[in-house]
């Protein structure tokens, strides 16, 4: 497992991919974001617990 | 030619009332179930516009200490509730909400009247077509009183504003109502409302109904069209009926359900009539409930009230049984913020784009949709992998189950909580329906309402509503009132 990213890696990262998603975050509005965005992180890392077989699929229908 | 208040309760002599004994029209109409209001007006003893009028003078009098409604529609209702009038005294019944005052979440689209989601990105926005919900109660002759209060587009549990100033509790105004449909419920509550209705992507209709007193349901996704509401989510979205009995709340439904061809994740199963599940019953009802462990951190008197409810079901007949959660239910939390985030990440792209500044600087809401931008297809389709998984555990567990039940949130209103499972969002995750109903107050803090959730199988909102009534014919809880 690799280390954790520093504050200052993820706000690097926030950066680049608010650029790629048309924001391009201030360093201000990163720096608001910050935590928020570990928070994300964080919920990522506690789903990737639980194991899926390579066939999963990421949608169903709701049956009666 | 208009009808006169004298004309329209002198027909009430030609009308008998079949089937029960006489009803009388009380004095003070706030309280009034839908269900009563309507044999009322049926039989031409009450006037839509006496209840309208009865529920305007009380919005104006308690609403500055409440704080339900961003807007209060008074001339349109007042006129649709001469119109309803005029139908009802010339024959034309439409049915049990003809004439009937209700309100919605002000994430409902009104035709000509502002929807504003509580947002200062949305305060002038006035759409040109009214929300399916809106529609179809319109179309049953229901009167719209106004548009209820929510915290900013709907984000976050308690009553906080974006635009206007937070809702509050009427059993202590000091308190949050929840939320995020925190006006409809506070509204019922206080007695400003007959319905109303709300939407629920994290528990939205379940949290404030909780912490009011009411009723509120989350029905099955699809069984209600969401087209027309101001959007989290659109795979957690939900919009549902709220009320103060169980009846009402089913009566709503019926008016509500059934696939609006504007909204293709609505469903075309039929919508069944689902005041007749009412009489039903509970005996031979199985109804599981949560190992011990899962109510680490549960208030006390949350708890208690929860023990008591069990002995009311396993007196009147039901099976009460501890069942195991599958595993997936630990990250299911986890898994209902990433997919809310990105999606409704990916409503806002156009106003995250030109009107960033306009988002209230007093809630986290930019925060949380900047945020959630971040988050990538891969992760979010890591977290819908994780759904899927989920859906197919609760539906092996409802297999051995016709019910489900948890407290309805996991401490009274405004109280501290920190619980590794709040029973409340894993119901958005699959979709499957979940209806809370008062069940008891706390003693400390004292007089708070607390509640009870009933979940079921996909499009089974019937037997919810049988266990709902059953539990209400046989307790009081929805008989008290606030002191306002």
């Amino acid at each position: 497992m690799s280390a954790p990213m520093t504050d200052a890696e993820l706000k690097q990262l926030m950066k680049q991919l608010s650029r790629v998603a048309g924001l391009d975050l201030s360093d201000e509005r990163v720096d608001r974001d910050l935590a928020a965005y570990k928070g994300h992180l964080a919920a990522i890392d506690k789903i990737r617990s639980i194991g899926l077989p390579i066939e999963a699929e990421p949608f169903v229908p709701l049956k009666r | 030619m208009d009808v006169t208040r004298r004309d329209f309760l002198a027909g009430s002599l030609a009308v008998p009332v079949v089937g029960r004994p006489a009803l009388q029209v009380p004095s003070d109409l706030s309280y009034l179930s839908l269900t009563d209001a309507a044999a009322l007006i049926k039989a031409l003893r009450l006037s839509p516009v006496e209840l309208t009028q009865a529920l305007l003078d009380r919005i104006d009098r308690l609403d500055g200490k409440v704080g339900a409604f961003i807007t209060v529609t008074r001339e349109a209702a007042l006129r649709s509730a001469r119109e309803a009038e005029r139908e009802i005294a010339a024959g034309r019944y439409r049915g049990p909400l003809h004439g009937i005052p209700f309100g919605v979440k002000d994430t409902h689209y009104t035709k000509g009247i502002r929807t504003t989601a509580n947002t200062p990105v949305l305060v002038d926005f006035m759409p040109d077509f009214d929300a399916t919900v809106v529609a179809r109660l319109t179309r049953a002759g229901a009167v719209l009183v106004g548009k209820t209060n929510l915290p900013e587009f709907s984000f976050g549990s308690a009553g906080g504003g974006g635009a206007f100033p937070d809702a509050h509790n009427p059993w202590n105004v000091a308190r949050t109502p929840g939320g995020s449909s925190s006006g409809s419920a506070a509204a019922l509550a206080a007695g400003l409302l007959t319905v109303a209705t709300g939407g629920d992507t994290s528990g939205s209709i379940r949290n404030p109904a909780t912490f009011c007193g009411v009723v509120g349901l989350k029905p099955t996704y699809g069984r209600v069209s969401r087209h027309g509401i101001v959007v989290i989510s659109w795979s957690l979205d939900h919009v549902g009926p709220m009320s103060r009995t169980v009846a009402d709340n089913a009566t709503l439904l019926n008016a509500i359900a059934g696939r609006d061809p504007a909204d293709d994740t609505s469903s075309d199963l039929p919508v069944p009539d689902y005041t007749r599940a009412l009489r039903r019953g509970v005996r031979g009802l199985r109804a599981g409930i949560p190992k011990p462990a899962q109510f680490d951190g549960y208030h006390r008197d949350v708890m208690r009230a929860f023990e008591e409810s069990l002995a009311v079901f396993r007196k009147l007949g039901a099976i009460v049984k501890e069942v195991d959660l599958p595993p997936t239910s630990d990250v299911i939390d986890e898994v209902q913020q990433i997919v809310r985030i990105a999606e409704a990440a990916s409503y806002h792209e156009t106003f995250l784009a030109t009107k960033a500044e306009r988002y209230a600087t007093t809630t986290t809401v930019r925060r949380d949709l900047e945020s959630g931008s971040l988050v990538t297809a891969v992760q979010y389709l890591r977290a819908q992998k994780v759904r899927a998984r989920f859906v197919h555990d609760l539906t092996a567990m409802f297999r051995t189950l016709d019910v489900f039940l948890t407290p309805g949130m996991p401490a009274p209103a405004g109280e501290p909580v920190d619980v590794k499972q709040p029973f409340r969002r894993m119901f958005n995750v699959c979709g499957f329906p979940a209806l809370v109903l008062p069940n008891g107050f706390s003693t400390t803090p004292a007089d708070l309402p607390i509640g009870l959730q009933i979940a079921a199988k996909p499009f089974d909102e019937e037997t919810i509503y049988a266990a709902a009534q059953a539990f209400e014919s046989a307790t009081e809880w929805h008989t008290q009132h606030p002191n306002l």
